[in-house]
C-alpha cells in the first residue's frame, strides 16, 4: 500500500525485550562471569549430595581442626566435619532464604506500590506513611525484632528480612507508576474498555519492571548478608543446619587459633555477594535504554 | 437517525485557582456513517468533548454539570462504569493525537490489537490474534509484523496501528482526536485516505477533531466550529465553507493561506482566546469580533438556524431564521 510497508526489513528475527537485554548483557564480561559463578553456586546447592565430598553432619573426632588439604579442601571444624561440604550444603539455605525473602518483598512491594501510585489519594497517603515508619526503623533491627517474635526457621527468617526490604520495592514501583500512569497509552487502554486491574497488571507493571529486576538482584546479596547476620546472632536458622552465617558464628570462638572455620564461609558469602552485585550492575546497564547502542 | 447526539453539554474543571468552563452547552448530532469535523483553536474544548462522550473526563477536577449524551438512544452520562467499559472500544472508540505515546512500549502491536478484540468479542486468544493480524493487513501493515514492538515502527505506521486498535471491534462511533497532527504532510494524506476508506467500509460515524480546515474539507460531511467551549457555527461543508456566517469562522478562513489568491499578509483574528476561567459576558467572541455591537457584550446569543441544517450562534443572525 505504501512504500514503507514494502521496505526490506533488516531484522528477520523478532527481537523480544528479553533477548535484547541478554544481548547487551553478553557484552559485559564481568556480569557474564558473575552469572557463571551464580549458576555454579546454584547448581552446587541443588546437587549438594553429589558435589559435597562428605556428609555435612558427620562428625569425626579424630580429625578435628585439620588445615586445608586434598582430603579436606577447606579443612575440618571443631567436630571434625568437612568445612567445604558444610559450605556447599549451606548455599542451599542461604540462597533459598534470600530468594524467598526477595520474592516476598518484590511481590508485596510491587502490588502495594502499583496500587498506591495508581489510585493516589487517601489510600496512597496511608500506605506511604506506613512505609515511612518501616523505613525509619533500621532494616536489620526490624528483621531481628520480627525474627525474635516469629521464631527461627526458613520461612520466618525470610519474612523477617522481606518486611524491611519491601519498602524499597514499594517506593521504586510507586515512582515508576506515577510516571507511567499519566502517559497516553494508559488513557488509550481506558478508551478500549480495559478494567482498572487489567490496566495496572497488564499495561503498567510490565513497563515498571526493569528497575525492580535490577534491584531484586542487588537485594539478594543484602538478603544473604541479612540471613547470615540473623543466623550469626542465633535468630536465623538454628545451629546444626550449615547456614553460612551459622558457620561463621560457630567459627567465631576459634578465630584466633584456627582460621579456616571463619575464613571459608566468609569467602563463600563474599564471592556470592560480589557476583550478585556485579550481575545487578550489569543488568542495570543492559536495561537502561539510554545506554542502547 | 442519529447515532450520537449531544444536548446542552456543560463541563467544568474545578481547581484551586478557580473554575475552568471548558464546555458551555454544546449540541451536536452525528448520523450513522457520517463524518463530522470539530474545528477549533487549542483550548476550545474539543478534546474534552470527546472525553465526555467516553465518560473519561478526569474527575476530579473535571465535572459534567449539565447535558445529555445519547448513543443509540442510551444516555451515556447515566450508564454505570461497567456498562461504559463495555461501550468503550466496542461501540465508541478513539484515536489519539500522538501515536508515539499512544502505544504501550513493552507489548507487541499484535497483542495490543488482540487485547481489544479479546475484551469485547467472545473469542479465544488465538482467534483474537488472527483477527488482529487481519486488521493489521487492513491498515496496510504486513501481518507478520504483529510480533514486533512499537519502537520498531515509524510514526505513520504507529498511527496505522492505533487506527487498527480503534477499528478492531467495528465501533459505531470513532472519535479521532487530531489523528494526523503528529505526522508529516505526506503521511498525513495517506493516513487520512486510509481512515476515510475504512470508515466507509465499516460504516462508522466519525468525529474528527482538528484545527486544520483543509483536513475537514477532505474527509468530513459536516463541520462544527468551536470557540471557548461553544459551537459557534455548524452545518454541511457547503454551508460553512461557502456560506460562512459567523464572524469567527470568517476570521478562521481569513487566516488561512490560499493557493489561488494573492495576498501580501494573512488576516489573523485580533486578540487571544479568552481564558476559560474568566470568560467575557455576553457573546464569548465579542471582544475580538470586528462586527461587535454594544448589544453583544450584554446578551449571550442563541443558536439560530439560518438555513436548514446551518446553525449559527451570533446576534447578527438572530431573528433571521431561514
Amino acid at each position: 500500500m505504501s512504500k514503507q510497508t514494502k521496505a526490506p526489513r533488516k531484522k528477520e528475527k523478532k527481537a523480544s525485550q528479553f533477548s535484547e537485554v541478554m544481548g547487551r548483557l553478553r557484552r559485559n564480561k564481568l556480569a557474564m562471569v558473575s552469572l557463571a559463578v551464580i549458576i555454579l553456586i546454584i547448581l552446587a546447592a541443588i546437587f549438594a549430595n553429589y558435589v559435597a565430598p562428605y556428609d555435612y553432619a558427620k562428625q569425626d573426632m579424630h580429625n578435628r581442626f585439620l588445615y586445608p588439604s586434598l582430603q579436606h579442601l577447606c579443612g575440618t571444624d571443631n567436630f571434625g566435619r568437612d568445612i567445604f561440604s558444610r559450605i556447599i550444603y549451606g548455599a542451599r539455605y542461604s540462597l533459598v532464604v534470600s530468594v524467598i525473602a526477595v520474592a516476598i518483598a518484590v511481590v508485596g512491594g510491587a502490588i502495594l506500590g502499583a496500587t498506591s501510585g495508581y489510585f493516589g489519594g487517601l489510600y496512597d497517603t496511608i500506605v506511604q506513611r506506613i512505609i515511612d515508619i518501616l523505613m525509619a526503623i533500621p532494616s536489620f533491627l526490624l528483621a531481628v525484632v520480627i525474627s525474635a517474635s516469629l521464631g527461627t526457621g526458613i520461612m520466618s527468617s525470610a519474612l523477617a528480612i522481606a518486611v524491611g526490604m519491601m519498602s524499597v520495592f514499594e517506593r521504586i514501583m510507586r515512582s515508576s507508576v506515577l510516571q507511567i500512569r499519566d502517559q497516553e497509552f494508559i488513557e488509550a487502554a481506558k478508551v478500549t474498555g480495559a478494567s482498572t486491574a487489567r490496566i495496572i497488571f497488564h499495561e503498567i507493571i510490565p513497563n515498571a519492571l526493569s528497575p525492580i529486576i535490577v534491584n531484586a538482584t542487588l537485594c539478594i546479596s543484602s538478603a544473604i548478608i541479612a540471613i547470615s547476620g540473623l543466623s550469626f546472632i542465633g535468630l536465623g536458622i538454628p545451629a546444626p543446619t550449615p547456614e553460612w552465617g551459622t558457620l561463621l558464628s560457630a567459627g567465631r570462638d576459634y578465630i584466633r587459633d584456627f582460621w579456616p572455620m571463619v575464613t571459608f564461609p566468609g569467602v563463600a558469602i563474599v564471592i556470592t555477594i560480589i557476583a550478585f552485585n556485579l550481575l545487578g550492575d550489569g543488568l542495570r546497564d543492559a536495561m537502561d535504554p539510554r545506554l542502547k547502542q | 437517525m442519529s447515532i450520537l447526539e449531544i444536548k446542552g453539554l456543560e463541563v467544568k474543571y474545578i481547581t484551586h485557582d478557580g473554575t475552568v468552563n471548558a464546555i458551555n452547552g454544546i449540541d451536536l448530532e452525528v448520523d450513522r456513517g457520517e463524518a463530522l469535523g470539530l474545528v477549533g483553536e487549542t483550548g476550545a474544548g474539543k478534546t474534552t468533548t470527546a472525553l465526555s462522550i467516553l465518560g473519561l473526563v478526569p474527575n476530579p477536577p473535571g465535572k459534567i454539570t449539565a447535558g445529555e449524551i445519547f448513543y443509540d438512544g442510551r444516555d451515556l452520562l447515566k450508564e454505570s462504569e461497567a456498562e461504559m467499559r463495555k461501550i468503550r472500544g466496542n461501540d465508541i472508540s478513539m484515536i489519539f493525537q500522538d501515536p508515539m505515546s499512544a502505544l504501550n512500549p513493552v507489548l507487541t502491536v499484535g497483542d495490543q490489537i488482540a487485547e481489544v478484540i479479546e475484551l469485547h468479542q467472545k473469542c479465544s486468544k488465538k482467534e483474537a490474534m488472527e483477527r488482529a493480524m487481519a486488521m493489521l493487513e487492513k491498515v496496510g501493515i504486513p501481518a507478520e509484523r504483529a510480533t514486533e514492538y512499537p519502537h520498531q515502527f515509524s510514526g505513520g505506521m504507529k498511527q496505522r496501528v492505533v487506527i487498527a486498535i480503534a477499528l478492531a471491534c467495528t465501533p459505531k462511533v470513532l472519535l479521532a482526536d487530531e489523528p494526523t497532527s503528529a505526522l508529516d504532510v505526506t503521511i498525513q494524506a495517506q493516513v487520512l485516505d486510509m481512515m476515510g476508506k475504512l470508515q466507509h467500509e465499516v460504516g462508522t460515524a466519525m468525529i474528527l477533531i482538528t484545527h486544520d480546515l483543509g483536513v475537514v474539507a477532505d474527509t468530513c460531511d459536516k463541520v462544527a466550529i468551536m470557540y471557548a467551549g461553544e459551537i459557534v457555527e455548524s452545518g454541511s461543508l457547503v454551508d460553512v465553507y461557502n456560506h460562512t456566517a459567523h464572524p469567527y469562522t470568517v476570521g478562521l478562513f481569513g487566516s488561512l493561506p490560499s493557493l489561488d489568491k494573492d495576498v501580501d499578509r494573512l488576516q489573523p483574528i485580533d486578540g487571544l482566546m479568552p481564558s476559560p476561567m474568566n470568560l467575557p459576558e455576553g457573546c464569548k467572541f465579542h471582544p475580538r469580533c470586528p462586527d461587535a455591537t454594544p448589544e453583544c457584550a450584554k446578551r449571550c446569543p442563541k443558536v439560530t438556524e439560518i438555513t436548514p441544517g446551518h446553525k449559527v450562534r451570533c446576534l447578527k443572525y438572530e431573528g433571521t431564521e431561514g
